[in-house]
């Protein structure tokens, strides 16, 4: 004798309700990863522009700096006189300062710094030297492990 | 008995399709929904590097003034017609301002300032 195969009633929707649990599942995290991956791509463009805009900033103090310099330079008697009457670039320049021909300033937002030391030279090739551009965050770095499921 | 049950069975049947067309409508349409974020996504990321790279081609002063930049898909420099993501750019008194499409459709962009150095003789200074 064959043996039929038999569907009792009921299976159909259990295996039903199984697939569309797992379409479901699938489905919302998916979508969790891609908002994941928005998120983080935003703040990654928004840190960017951050940084890209300190460093616009840093760029037009270099262009006043090096102005300055040339003016300090039409009107000095000798390289003394010249080095003397640097520091009083500092007066425009918030927060900056100037040590044994180091001028350093800083640009800031609200989370990250950028720090610049010029070696101020006797006019040869230029005026000055970059010798340190470093950006470093001003808060102390969270991670973020929120998860939001929708 | 047996004619009850196979249209038990065939009512079963109808249902569970129904159930499954709705939800699986439901579910494609969230999956299309995350495919087109993860693209933005990409595509701004994109965007992101290759006008970093346009910059730091400015600071070495490599770029000519005032073009389009075109890259394919594996953010190669191509030619116009092969592009996705086109990159104009307009140089003004130190200013780089630069904007990215993707396939005609704006997605980025950004402005920088960098102060070129001059020396003695320049006639800048």
């Amino acid at each position: 004798m064959k043996k039929q195969l038999t569907i009792n009633i009921g299976m159909i929707s259990l295996i039903n309700i199984f697939i569309i649990l797992m379409l479901i599942t699938f489905a919302t995290l998916s979508l969790v990863s891609a908002k994941n991956n928005e998120a983080s791509t935003k703040v990654s463009i928004e840190h960017t522009k951050q940084v890209i805009e300190l460093q616009s900033q840093a760029q037009y103090q270099l262009a006043f700096i090096d102005t300055r310099l040339y003016e300090i330079y039409s009107h000095s008697q000798s390289e003394v006189d010249y080095f003397n009457k640097v520091n009083d670039i500092t007066r425009n320049i918030e927060g900056s300062s100037y040590n044994n021909h180091i001028l350093q300033f800083d640009v800031q937002n609200d989370t990250t710094k950028l720090t610049v030391e010029l070696l101020i030279t006797y006019p040869g090739q230029s005026f000055y030297e970059i010798e340190t551009y470093v950006i470093s965050p001003i808060k102390e770095w969270q991670s973020d492990l929120s998860m939001d499921v929708l | 008995m047996r004619h009850s049950k196979s249209s038990l069975f065939l009512m079963e049947m109808i249902v569970g399709i129904l159930f499954f067309l709705i939800a699986s409508a439901v579910c494609i349409e969230v999956f299309v929904k995350a495919n087109v974020i993860n693209n933005k996504s990409i595509h701004l990321n994109d965007a992101k590097y290759l006008t970093s790279n346009v910059i730091e081609m400015y600071k070495t002063g490599s770029l000519s003034d005032n073009q389009e930049l075109y890259y394919n898909q594996s953010l190669q420099q191509c030619l116009k017609q092969e592009a996705v993501y086109c990159i104009s750019y307009t140089i003004n008194d130190g200013v780089i301002d630069l904007e990215v499409k993707y396939k005609d459709e704006f997605i980025y962009s950004i402005d920088y300032f960098h102060y070129f150095k001059q020396s003695l003789g320049d006639e800048g200074l």
